[in-house]
């Protein structure tokens, strides 16, 4: 009888400490998105000098659409590699800023 | 010198807790008597040896001895003095020095406070106290060491994460610990009573108040968390259902149903086994908790660095759950004929059903928790669960707890009678009734904070007019007025009067709660100087950036001014910081509170200083101080229950 009752406590409890034990198999900080391999949704941006740029002008260009806020310097500097970077490849940067700045720049 | 002394000291504790765990089965062979003072000493001596190396740890960080690792990774020259002791449980080793320390300070009172009580038993709690200790021992030791040094020696550290540098981080994470291993005391008692097959009433009886010391510091740990949060982290919430707040919190649920089921047994003699369930779980939610912080199997804004600390809590998770509910399945024979349930309508059924719906809200929390690994490991797509699912689910369960927690105290015992009901719960029901049609025809329309205020007003009613019948009573036999019996009917009945004081705190903080959680409003600009904008009865006026260097980091602070129906209350100034080591900036809200909203302001983003522009979010959020306000008075109420204020002769008569 208490055999019994042990194994079925060893039963209910082992799931659980499996599925602890999954999760060592990933990494918890890593998650897919699900836009992956779908089509980018379209949109249009105004830059500073006021022009405007839609993803379909850019289309046939591999597009990095970064998103950093006006206060990061870190980020400032990020950009200018990143645009020099994408150039030099054939393809093109944008760079949506938020905070302090209104607009989006290019 | 320092690092050799702190790591020796734990190696020969591991051997001084690897005695005191064998000692007790020697004895229970031979001489007893002589193999309980060892493993008395064991404890002792583990009690000893942390201290000195938790001191060690602490001289190191304190004397900024860069030699150590763990020293140069968690201070800098330029710390404070506080917040160099404080960087003793900023990372992961040194939390869990932290810990053992703290386990083994437990230990040695226990063991100091029974030195001549429970001889039969004791041996067998000290050997679960030093079982928990080894283990920490050992991970301290072998796997996260914090005594590792480092070569060459760095000129100087790289400090604490800003966050941590605050004043909670000498509250919260030691008032956490100190919660969850509290809870190894009643655990160790039940677990020796267990080993021994002696489950009668002993152990509960014994470790009630130190289950009740548990239950407040683990209460105060979460409290003084959200609180935390709230005032630093400067997203306007106190609470996210993150990972490990959920960890955090879970032992709390079966720790608050242990509270109430043990006076079943105690009067009753019935839940036997579903006690030692409990505290089983209770204590193995905290190694969970500790567990799930320091692997890194789920994402969360809490999580130390993860390394090789996670399989082996994982290991001594699965000894804990399966060694104690072996052990209970082994013993089950012993735990038949039970008293049975006379009615449905009695407190103990009442604390059955709080029990019930403690353990579902556990399990929904649990389940919510580790959802993203079983839709992962099952279905194979990762999802995450936010706070809408907790929400939803904890709610009604919370709402019913509150009903219980009216009903619970007040109801009598076996088989309520029909006077009983009425003489109890007549008019604090009429009374919440009423209340609740005021609400209704004041503003508030939504059901579900309808029926929560009416419910809190429910509980505090059925408080109050017990407290008042009691006063009542002790005016006409003994005359006295409202304050000298009011004292009396505390003394008399310490715990009863205790845990009303708890219930009338847990009633403020659902309050706050519920108060916050449904009326908070938020609005969020873009101002340019001089503009302003309205919230609530709240004006607010932009009156120019501010920039300035700080020893640690530039703070970049938004003066704006506030205006309350038309009084100015000054300026507030909500800050970014922006430390040298860190990408983001590290935002400081302010907030002011009221008794019935805080206003509650966050500097969002500004442009170039010289601009002076600046995206401002602003919330008012309903009551929330009397989330705080209701800690204190569970802190009380927890105190009176605790506190030996010594016997009051009983009235001659």
């Amino acid at each position: 009888m208490a055999w019994r009752r042990l194994f079925i406590t060893v039963l209910l409890i082992a799931p659980v400490l499996w599925l602890l034990a999954f999760g060592f198999t990933r990494d918890a900080r890593y998650i897919t998105s699900p836009l992956l391999a779908k089509e980018a949704a379209p949109f249009t941006v105004t830059l500073f000098d006021g022009r405007k740029v839609s993803l379909n002008d850019l289309r046939g260009k591999a597009v990095f659409l970064n998103f950093w806020a006006s206060w990061c310097t870190p980020c400032r500097a990020e950009a200018k590699d990143l645009e020099a970077d994408l150039s030099a490849e054939g393809g093109e940067h944008v760079g949506v800023a938020g905070g302090g700045g209104r607009s989006p720049l290019r | 010198m320092t690092a050799t002394l702190g790591h020796s000291s734990i190696l020969i504790a591991l051997l001084f807790a690897a005695w005191g765990i064998i000692s007790p089965i020697l004895g229970s062979r031979g001489n007893h008597q002589r193999y309980s003072a060892f493993t008395r000493l064991a404890i002792l001596a583990q009690f000893v040896l942390v201290t000195l190396a938790a001191s060690s740890l602490i001289y190191a960080l304190v004397t900024t001895d860069f030699s150590i690792r763990y020293v140069a990774f968690n201070t800098t020259r330029a710390t404070p003095i506080y917040y160099r002791v404080t960087g003793l449980w900023g990372a992961l080793e040194g939390s869990l020095l932290l810990w053992e320390w703290i386990l083994i300070i437990f230990s040695g009172l226990v063991a100091w406070i029974y030195r001549d009580r429970q001889r039969e038993t004791m041996p067998w709690v000290l050997m679960v106290f030093s079982i928990v200790s080894a283990f920490f021992l050992g991970v301290i030791a072998f796997v996260s060491n914090p005594f590792e040094t480092i070569s060459p020696v760095p000129p100087d550290g790289r400090g604490l994460n800003p966050l941590l540098e605050d004043a909670n981080m000498m509250t919260h994470p030691p008032l956490l610990y100190t919660g969850f291993v509290g809870l190894m005391v009643p655990y160790a008692f039940a677990m020796a009573a267990l080993i021994r097959g002696k489950l009668d009433e002993a152990w509960v009886i014994a470790t009630r108040r130190w289950t009740i010391t548990a239950w407040f510091f683990l209460t105060a740990g979460n409290l003084v968390g959200a609180w935390w949060s709230y005032h630093v982290l400067g997203w306007g919430g106190y609470w996210a259902w993150d990972p490990v707040e959920n960890a955090a919190f879970m032992p709390w649920l079966p720790a608050t149903a242990f509270l109430h089921s043990i006076q079943v047994q105690e009067r009753r003699r019935m839940l036997k086994a579903w006690n030692l369930s409990l505290i089983i779980i209770a204590f193995s939610l905290t190694i969970f908790g500790t567990f799930l912080t320091r692997s890194g199997i789920l994402s969360s804004i809490h999580a130390f660095s993860s390394g090789p600390v996670g399989g082996v809590f994982l290991v001594f998770l699965s000894f804990v759950l399966l060694g104690s509910f072996g052990l209970l399945a082994f013993r089950a024979d012993l735990l038949k004929g039970q008293p049975e349930l006379d009615s449905m309508v009695s407190r103990e059924s009442a604390f059955l059903l709080n029990n019930i719906v403690l353990v579902s809200a556990l399990f929904t929390i649990f389940l919510g928790t580790i959802f993203p690994l079983l839709s992962e490991a099952i279905a194979g797509t990762q999802v995450s669960v936010g706070a809408p699912y907790f929400n939803s689910v904890t709610v009604p369960l919370f709402l019913l707890l509150v009903f219980l927690m009216g009903v619970g105290p007040m109801i009598a015992w076996r088989r309520a009678s029909w006077d009983n009901l009425k003489r109890n719960f007549l008019w604090p029901a009429a009374g919440s009734l009423l209340a609740g049609v005021a609400l209704f025809v004041w503003k508030v329309r939504d059901f579900l904070p309808l029926l929560g205020f009416t419910l809190l007003a429910f509980v505090a009613l059925t408080i109050v007019y017990d407290t008042a019948l009691a006063l009542r009573a002790r005016r006409r036999t003994a005359g006295e007025g409202m304050i000298r019996g009011l004292v009396t009917l505390a003394r008399r009945n310490q715990r009863r009067y205790g845990g009303l004081v708890v219930h009338l705190g847990v009633v403020l903080v659902i309050l706050g709660i519920a108060g916050s959680m449904t009326y908070s409003v938020e609005r969020e600009a873009t101002m340019n100087l001089k503009e302003h904008l309205n919230i609530g009865r709240y004006l607010i006026q932009f009156e120019g950036l501010k920039g300035s260097q700080q020893p640690t980091h530039f703070r970049v602070e938004g003066l704006f001014r506030v205006f309350h129906q038309g009084d100015e209350w000054g300026v507030l100034s909500p800050a970014l910081k922006f430390f040298p080591a860190q990408q983001s900036p590290v935002g400081r809200a302010v907030h002011r509170s009221t008794i019935s909203d805080d206003l509650y302001l966050i500097l969002s983003g500004f442009s170039e200083l010289d601009k002076n522009q600046a995206t401002l979010k602003v919330m008012v959020r309903p009551l929330v101080v009397w989330i705080w306000i209701g800690g204190f008075v569970i802190a009380l109420g927890s105190l009176l229950a605790i506190l030996p204020l010594g016997k009051v002769t009983p009235e001659r008569t």
